[in-house]
């Protein structure tokens, strides 16, 4: 009786205890783009497995849903709001200047320079999320960049090299076979960032001055604009790329478009896709993969103006804590946890990027054509967006005027540049 | 002296009765009062404030009138205005025009009416992100019914690329939001008008047009106000149903979504609430001016 006894009070005591070391490890919220209650693709899968993961080894750890083009605004609202905010949060790299202008974000130098992984950062990933003070505001997981997905049958000698071949010799090709040389987004940020970004280098067209003030009334912006006028005139372009949205993605994959101007992301959600040949690739994300496997599907460096040279718009996804933080020190647990080689590499297929960790991208799944070329553009190819004091706005009202000057061809470019500039630049001081 | 005493104390109990059951009626508005003091007087005295500041790193910075110099400033805000007016006007005209017509339909005896009510409300129930994603299927590029339709009319490739065609669609979807709550107002207006006045008119040998025009509508023309300000301010404030459709996109960046991008995606509450403020003052001017028509009654 007294060992039942004895050994019921052990019993208990371990529970207790149990329950007491659990309840040591605070809950902590994240946010994220990813829907890890119900998944839709690779990426809220490997947020799913993660928080699945973390929370089995003891942590306890709840991601709240944010849409992808609101997620940095919305926390940036909550830190100035006072609000609740999330404990640590996902944030895309370009919006640095923004974050730091804002004092949204806490400051993590040293404790970022204190971890295992530091050494093993790639230093593009890791300037992504350094202010030019030096303060580290975020930790990169992967840098996505853009590229260009074709055909191969639809340019059998590859896809141009310029963007006057396209326009000149490729659209008429292809217009009498009743395609388009290429879709893309050509509204909103994401159209500047992923369409629009390589021809507007390449044409030497300044976006910013070194103060981060606008700088978009000149001469190549103008051609920039007019040449893209020119591919929606001649039918090289599906209009749908002018309406919000992601409706001008199916274009590429019915191949009605010979290409279309992506981010490494592309696969994850272009897909199935249906080759010129007849051939249906329904395989998820690796749809892409496999008809590329099958030579079926090539890939490019951005679209470039002949003497200039392509740019892919490389930037940082990454992991921060906000201001205001209530568990901080359980939030760089998380990030921990991430940032563990094989972990930060199957995020970086899963999200559709080469991962941070010089040591991830070792990995057997960076070795395929799709990955060796990825890092191959990125190298030889791979900018930053320039720097604008409030990267958002800029970016936002610089796009707004390609939509206007797109979709109203009566405007007058310049004038609707120079507008757009001083509104910027006014708002900023 | 004690007898004077006495007769001055019952004269100041009597009047501190009279003027305790004067107000009585404030003390039973009181309730009502607080919760709008608190819900809609705050807002608009905190809106003001914020707009007279500058928020960064969560510090509050006065800037006097700065916000609104910046916003008088800015090219973007009289578009939108523009989008705005043309948006409020075209979907204001859809929805009491069809909405009384739907109202006068429905006031006429019919066994089926029951049934076209419940049908009626499926839009009012639905929300924003829902309308908006049914009317984006309905003039999907590949795969919408009413762009497959039009297809042969438009030549276009799809309506939402056109900038006109995007603010048609968006009208189109407001209206058909609107709908059921300017028709159930309307039919309960209708169904107030005495059938003795309507008699006398076909007596007096009014016909059916003459007799709705010069007769039913004055009687109703209070009711036709009130949904007029509802459905202009509505409008006028309408945000979520455009972002769903299209996007931030020019064509069709009201006013609403110009102040959604400024103080909600620039995290620029500043001139958001800067933007709310000149909204607010819109929206009471065009009340008063709606009012003004119903006094002339």
């Amino acid at each position: 009786m007294k060992k039942r006894f004895l050994l019921l009070t052990v019993l208990v005591l371990a529970i207790m205890t149990s329950i007491a070391s659990a309840q040591d490890r605070p809950a902590i919220t994240v946010w994220t783009k990813f829907n890890s209650d119900t998944p839709q693709n690779v990426q809220d899968e490997w947020m799913k497995a993660a928080v699945d993961d973390y929370n089995a080894a003891g942590g306890s750890i709840t991601n709240v849903f944010q849409p992808y083009d609101q997620i940095n605004s919305k926390l940036n609202l909550a830190v100035q709001a006072g609000g609740d905010v999330p404990d640590v949060s996902y944030v895309d790299g370009q919006f640095l200047g923004f974050y730091d202008y804002n004092g949204t974000l806490t400051d993590i130098t040293e404790w970022v320079k204190a971890q295992s992984w530091f050494e093993d950062l790639s230093p593009a990933a890791l300037s992504a999320c350094t202010t030019p003070a030096g303060v580290i505001l975020c930790v990169p997981t992967a840098t996505p960049g853009s590229l260009t997905y074709y055909w191969t049958e639809l340019y059998p000698e590859g896809f141009p090299a310029t963007a006057e071949q396209l326009l000149n010799e490729d659209c008429p090709r292809l217009s009498a076979d009743g395609r388009y040389v290429a879709t893309f987004k050509g509204t909103e940020n994401f159209g500047l960032e992923v369409a629009y970004h390589s021809l507007i280098r390449s044409a030497g067209a300044a976006i910013s001055d070194e103060d981060g003030r606008a700088a978009w009334a000149n001469d190549e912006m103008v051609k920039v604009i007019e040449y893209v006028r020119s591919l929606f005139a001649n039918k090289c372009a599906p209009e749908i790329a002018l309406a919000g949205g992601f409706d001008f993605e199916n274009s590429f994959k019915d191949n009605s478009a010979a290409a279309i101007l992506a981010g490494t992301w592309t696969y994850v959600f272009n897909n199935p896709v249906t080759a010129p040949n007849g051939t249906l690739y329904d395989l998820g994300a690796d749809s892409i993969f496999t008809a590329a496997q099958d030579g079926q599907i090539g890939f490019a460096p951005p679209l470039a103006f002949e003497g200039g040279q392509p740019a892919s718009n490389v930037y940082a996804t990454a992991w921060a804590i906000p201001t205001g933080s209530a568990n901080p020190d359980e939030a760089k647990e998380f990030i921990n946890f991430t940032m563990e080689s094989q972990r930060n590499a199957d995020f970086g297929v899963a999200y559709g990027s080469l991962p941070s960790l010089l040591s991830a991208r070792e990995n057997e799944m960076f070795q395929t054509g799709y990955w060796q070329q990825v890092a191959e553009i990125q190298n030889t190819y791979g900018t930053a967006m320039p720097f604008l004091v409030e990267y958002d706005r800029g970016i936002a009202a610089l796009a707004e005027v390609f939509t206007k000057c797109l979709t109203d061809t009566s405007l007058d470019i310049m004038a609707t540049l120079q507008a757009a500039q001083d509104n910027y630049n006014n708002s900023i001081q | 002296m004690i007898a004077a005493t006495t007769k001055k104390e019952s004269r100041t109990a009597a009047r501190f009765r009279l003027s305790w059951r004067s107000l009585v009626p404030f003390w039973l508005l009181l309730p009502s009062l607080i919760f709008l003091a608190v819900l809609q007087l705050y807002p608009v005295i905190y809106s003001l404030y914020i707009s007279l500041h500058r928020l960064r790193a969560g510090q509050y910075m006065p800037v006097g009138f700065r916000n609104f110099e910046r916003l008088f400033a800015d090219t973007n805000f009289y578009e939108g205005l523009a989008v705005s007016f043309r948006f409020v006007g075209i979907s204001l005209v859809l929805t009491i025009g069809i909405g009384m017509l739907v109202a006068v339909l429905l006031n006429q005896r019919s066994q089926f009416n029951a049934l076209y009510m419940v049908l009626m409300f499926v839009p009012w129930v639905v929300s924003d992100v829902v309308a908006g994603t049914i009317w984006r299927w309905l003039f999907q590029q590949d795969y919408g019914i009413i762009q497959n339709m039009i297809q042969p009319l438009t030549g276009s490739t799809s309506l939402y690329a056109k900038p006109d065609g995007a603010l048609l669609i968006v009208i189109l979807a407001t209206v058909w939001r609107g709908l059921p709550f300017t028709s159930l107002l309307f039919l309960g207006a209708l169904q107030n008008v005495s059938t003795e006045v309507i008699e006398s008119a076909a007596l007096d040998g009014a016909n059916r047009w003459k007799t709705f025009f010069r007769v039913t509508l004055p009687i109703i023309r209070p009711t036709l106000i009130v949904a007029v300000i509802l459905t202009t301010i509505a409008g006028l404030n309408s945000v979520g149903v455009i972002l769903t459709l299209t996007g931030n996109i020019p064509a069709t960046q009201t006013v609403s979504v110009y102040l959604y991008e400024q103080g909600w995606q620039f995290g620029d509450f500043g001139l958001g609430a800067a933007i709310s403020v000149v909204m607010f003052f819109i929206n009471l001017g065009l009340t008063l001016v709606y009012l003004r028509f119903q006094r002339q009654d």
